[in-house]
């Protein structure tokens, strides 16, 4: 998950608002109370790169050496490099669920609500819409499927270097968390003066590849070489080359314009220079495009009522969206309502709670609720922030009321009641298992499930068993299947241990996995116990005496057969017969085997199913 | 009165010698000196002997003094020389008047000068009249020595060599003299030891091992057991031993059986219909990505269960179906849920024991609408991309459980964790609220460590949502968690990396005590 620094100071002013409810020292355990992960409290230091982009590092981090917006590095051009002073931060680990709460206007206002200062629903005002997006047809087809998309005017706006990082913050946090790294949501923010904002409707709609050019954020308008095709875009500019999987099975390509034609953005990719947002930008057009209208609202919700809380002064103004099925009025701020049952919350919270208290508590999560007709009442009415992407059910309303109630002030109990408990069989067959095995002398180990082809067939000469269970996307070329045998793990084992005393009698008793089309998933486990001795005089006779006690202090029955094994000394390896099908082998290890592990000594070694076995012991 | 032979035989010898010394004794009985030793110092503790102990010096030629013992040291030479030349001579000249080399003679000047006998003056040696041709007390005590004798201050004193002269002069000569001090046991007869000799004493064989032959003929009657030395160390002995992380993962089966849970299981090879989907987790999760989780290219494809369950959980997904949930709001891929993944979690245990506990049996023929309260649990590997570090592997294991009840609650979930950690001897718990996708509420599990003094968080729990248990039959609420065990584990053996646990060495295997779990 990713990381994000929180600025406390601006946090603080935005919680406290003149007054003083809460200081830095109070922050950590509000946090947690809050159910937001703290990494830590730390001191950071801003530094600006002439491109505005804002870059914050820890003491630990020390300076940028890049700048990760334009590329530029600052060991060649530390002229292009500025130090903003110091910043104390709350090092938050970013949520997937709730991103209405990783800026410090949303934080704030969660903070705020939770604290008592001001509980309840917060409402922002939206101006009537004067601008329309007329969304093509072609956008919900599959040849340029990005159908969606919501918009906004934000007038009265004032940047300085915290706002436009905070902006841009809030922007990386959406694509991540609600965007899926801008497929699902990508946002854009335009200087809207640089845009024909009086004359005919902007439009969303598709481009083939060459259909025109513009010039890409980050390249100069006077290079006429900077303005590209689309298709260019993706292959020579750097974010399109990193977000060109997005576009891959399309043919054309999404693209936002003014009336005039003036491109705003190619989403989810890249915005045009000519329309970047700049310190001097006073009027913002903000849209998000993406693959659901529930996804692209939410974000836009969270982005403007984020920026609102920090920015009080803004004035947001909505935009008509022209659907070829009709018109949308987008930002909505529309709460959702729900229906609570009260009883319920305090059941499942396991507290006693009346209606008006429920109430309190969801009024401090910022859910408006309305009053409650009294102490009896058994539901409520609840508003949900229409910037809420988490609330899909009355059970996150309680989970809500959990949190503002307390989790240190519920008092732990038991159900009362009675159950009875029971053991699966094969791991009381197991703890028999292993008794034996300690009880003659052996020392237990637990390999890893996970192996590769070569370490579990080729370094011992063994065909590969088509039953190994292989895995489609390995992260690493030793662990590509699943075991088949625990002997590889064991003898694996003996051979990091060669430098200590001998003998060594080791065992596993553990499950390998097969692929098997009877079984419901394709695969099954089956318990297996295996033993390896190595020593000076270890020989057949003593793994065999091993097998011997096993079968007998199992009640089964074990029938040795003489058989030739790769791995095995000729003439030294038997198959072990139960029940009347095979269970397993033992035998003396070639000399091979235990050059390919590095052994210098003789190792005897036993494998059988114990699942087979104990189904034997049990036939009989 | 019985003694033990070699008491016996001591007892009996210092009474004819008289005062014995006990390197003599031995030689005397043809016994080795230390259970001579040992049976002098019984009798003295019975008070029959006493041992007088006294110390002395020992005094034998060093390997570089030997070849003097027949020739003259090397001053005796040059003071030859000088003599032979008149009295005196180049020192540069000298090497070549006598058999030493200009070494030799560059040594000598200083003893020379120290006895007196020649100074150097310039380039020149010449001899002074404090010269002696009377042997000095270092050749007298070399002479005394000679052949490798070795000898007591006492002994040479009566030969007439003046000891502490001769030990001075040879100091500044290495390896010509080696001096040891060595103690003189002599033993002697008490009155006791003399009143039992007059009453009548005899002898009795003194044994270690105690035999089956004394055993059947009685005759451990007639033999003195030999005492041992009970405080020595002994040779290191092992037990067989379950691995230390096994002994764990029983201790937290055994916890949640004494609790009343019943064990269930799942394949580790699990659809992703089981994994993610029937646990509400959207298909486009993150979680799912093959960035985290290990999908499996054999076997290629799952099966999914009855038709109407499938049906039930993609409306949940779609639009909340009757869980009176909004949904995810997109379109559910039944092709995707057939997909096999290596299991994620041991959720995908307690889910299917859900599935299963809503589906009346002969055991508990309720009606599916309200079934019977269930305990669950299930310890077992699960697997995550993960790259390998001190704390990561792509398989570790977790206990999962879950707890149908219709008192569950958020305090009762707290309750039975804390239950569970009390019992598996960490007594302080703490909760905090978290997010996950298929539970709500849900709450992170925090241990204290008192030796570390810090929380530690161990896994994440909560009560599953309505859209889990409610397509499945479920009407009761669900408890459920998910705890990591390598960590406990690895916090209960002081372990700093979790591939201790997988790569264990001899060593560890032997020693990890047995009575931690």
């Amino acid at each position: 998950m990713p990381i994000i620094n929180m600025p406390l100071d601006l946090l603080l002013r935005l919680v406290n608002a003149g007054r003083k409810v809460i200081d830095e020292s109070q922050v950590a355990k509000t946090l947690d109370h809050m159910g937001v992960e703290l990494e830590e409290l730390a001191t950071t230091r801003a530094f600006a790169c002439t491109c505005e982009n804002v870059i914050d590092r820890t003491e630990a981090q020390g300076e940028p050496l890049n700048c990760p917006k334009c590329g530029c590095d600052f060991r060649e051009r530390p002229d292009r490099l500025r130090p903003l002073g110091q910043n104390h931060v709350a090092r938050l680990n970013l949520l997937a669920v709730r991103p209405d709460i990783f800026d410090p206007g949303g934080m704030a206002r969660y903070m705020r609500g939770f604290l008592g200062v001001r509980t309840g629903l917060v409402e922002y005002p939206v101006a009537p819409p004067k601008l329309a997006v007329q969304v093509d047809p072609c956008l919900g087809r599959d040849e340029s499927y990005r159908p969606n998309i919501a918009c906004a005017v934000l007038r009265n706006v004032h940047l300085d270097n915290e706002r436009i990082k905070l902006l841009m913050n809030l922007q990386e946090d959406l694509h991540w968390a609600l965007g899926r790294d801008r497929k699902l949501a990508s946002i854009g923010v335009y200087d809207l003066e640089r845009l024909n904002g009086r004359g005919p409707a902007f439009r969303y709609r598709a481009v083939e590849p060459e259909e025109l050019r513009f010039v890409p954020l980050g390249f100069s308008p006077a290079d006429p070489a900077a303005s590209l095709t689309p298709r260019d875009i993706l292959t020579r500019h750097k974010t399109g080359v990193a977000y060109a999987h997005l576009l891959a099975k399309f043919s054309a390509y999404p693209l936002l314009t003014d009336g005039d034609g003036t491109v705003l953005s190619m989403p989810p990719i890249i915005n045009s220079e000519a329309t970047r947002v700049t310190m001097k930008t006073r009027q913002c057009f903000v849209d998000v495009t993406g693959l659901a209208q529930r996804t692209v609202d939410r974000a836009l919700n969270i982005l403007l009522s984020g920026l609102k809380e920090v920015m009080p002064e803004l004035e947001i103004e909505a935009v008509n969206i022209d659907y070829p099925s009709g018109r949308l009025v987008t930002p909505d701020f529309t709460p959702a309502r729900m229906s609570l049952d009260v009883q319920t919350a305090a059941d499942t919270i396991g507290v006693a709670l009346d209606a008006p208290a429920l109430a309190a508590l969801l009024e401090r999560m910022g859910h408006g609720v309305e009053p409650p007709a009294g102490p009896r009442a058994t539901s409520l009415s609840v508003r949900v922030p229409a910037w809420r992407n988490d609330v899909m059910h009355p059970v996150d309303l309680i989970e809500d009321a959990a949190i503002a109630f307390g989790y240190d002030k519920l008092t732990p109990r038991l159900v009362p009641t009675f159950t009875v408990g029971a053991p699966r069989a094969i791991e009381e067959h197991s703890t028999v298992a292993r008794r034996i095995f300690t009880g003659l002398g052996f020392h237990q180990v637990m390999t890893l499930p996970l192996t590769s082809e070569l370490a579990a067939f080729d370094k011992w000469g063994v065909p590969h068993d088509p039953r190994a269970v292989q895995i489609e996307n390995p992260i690493s070329s030793e662990q590509t299947i699943c075991r088949v045998s625990l002997l590889p793990g064991v003898i694996e084992t003996l051979a990091i241990n060669k430098q200590y005393d001998l003998p060594q009698y080791l065992f596993e008793v553990g499950d390998c996995c097969f692929a098997d089309p009877a079984a419901e998933t394709g695969a099954r486990e089956e318990r297996y116990a295996a033993a390896a001795m190595i020593g000076t005089h270890v020989g057949f006779a003593d793994i065999r005496a091993v097998a011997d006690a096993f079968a007998r202090e199992m009640n089964a029955t074990l029938e040795f057969r003489p058989v030739s094994l790769p791995g095995f000394i000729p003439g030294r390896a038997a198959s072990l017969h139960a029940g009347g099908e095979q269970i397993g082998s033992l035998g003396e290890l070639h000399p091979e085997c235990l050059e390919a592990a590095g052994l210098r000594h003789a190792v005897a070694v036993l494998e059988l199913s114990l699942e087979r076995l104990v189904a034997a012991a049990v036939a009989d | 009165m019985h003694l033990p032979e070699m008491q016996f035989n001591v007892l009996r010898a210092v009474a004819n010698a008289g005062t014995s010394e006990l390197t003599e004794l031995a030689r005397a009985l043809a016994a080795d000196q230390s259970p001579v030793a040992a049976a002098c110092l019984a009798l003295q503790d019975a008070g029959y002997l006493s041992v007088r102990e006294s110390e002395f010096d020992e005094f034998r030629l060093g390997p570089d003094a030997e070849p003097f013992a027949a020739a003259p040291l090397p001053e005796r030479v040059i003071v030859g020389v000088l003599k032979a030349a008149g009295g005196r001579c180049r020192i540069t000249d000298i090497p070549s008047h006598c058999p030493l080399n200009a070494g030799q003679v560059g040594q000598s000047l200083r003893l020379l000068a120290q006895r007196g006998w020649a100074r150097k003056e310039a380039d020149t040696l010449v001899l002074l009249d404090g010269f002696s041709e009377a042997a000095q007390p270092d050749e007298a005590l070399i002479r005394a020595l000679a052949g490798g004798r070795v000898a007591r201050r006492e002994q040479l004193a009566a030969q007439g060599v003046d000891v502490a002269a001769a030990a001075e002069l040879l100091k500044p000569r290495k390896g010509f003299l080696v001096v040891k001090g060595r103690t003189d046991r002599r033993a002697e007869l008490t009155d006791a030891g003399r009143a039992l000799l007059a009453a009548g004493v005899s002898a009795r064989r003194s044994v270690t091992q105690l035999t089956p032959d004394l055993l059947a003929d009685g005759g451990w009657r007639q033999v003195e057991l030999q005492p041992y030395d009970v405080t020595l160390a002994a040779r290191t002995l092992y037990p067989g031993k379950e691995h230390a992380f096994q002994r764990t993962l029983e201790k937290v089966r055994r916890v949640f059986l004494e609790m009343g849970f019943t064990e269930i299981v799942s394949p580790w090879v699990e659809s992703s219909f089981w994994d993610f989907d029937a646990l509400f987790q959207p298909q486009d999760h993150p979680a799912r990505d093959m960035q985290d989780t290990f999908y499996v290219a054999r076997p290629a494809r799952t099966q999914l269960p009855d038709d109407q369950l499938v049906e039930r959980i993609r409306r949940t997904h779609e639009d909340g179906g009757d869980t009176g949930s909004t949904g995810w709001r997109y379109r559910w891929s039944r092709e995707m849920a057939h997909k096999p993944v290596l299991r994620t979690h041991t959720t995908a245990a307690t889910i299917r024991a859900l599935a299963a506990h809503a589906r009346p049996t002969a055991a508990r023929p309720l009606a599916p609408s309200a079934p019977s309260p269930g305990k669950y649990f299930v310890i077992g590997p699960v697997y995550r991309r993960e790259t390998v570090d001190y704390k990561h592997l792509p398989v570790f294991h977790q206990v999962d459980g879950i707890v149908v009840d219709p008192h569950a609650s958020l305090a009762t979930l707290l309750g039975t964790l804390a239950a569970f950690y009390g019992k598996m001897g960490f007594p302080k718990v703490r909760f905090r609220p978290s997010f996950f996708p298929y539970t709500e509420p849900s709450a992170e599990v925090f241990l204290y460590l008192e030796h570390r003094q810090e929380w530690v968080e161990m896994g994440g729990s909560g009560i599953f949502r309505p859209e889990v248990t409610l397509p499945l039959g479920i009407r009761d609420r669900v408890l459920a968690w998910g705890l990591g065990l390598e960590r406990l584990a690895m916090m209960i053996h002081n372990l700093k990396s979790i591939g201790d646990l997988y790569f264990a060495t001899m060593p560890w295997l032997r020693e990890a005590p047995l009575s931690r779990a």
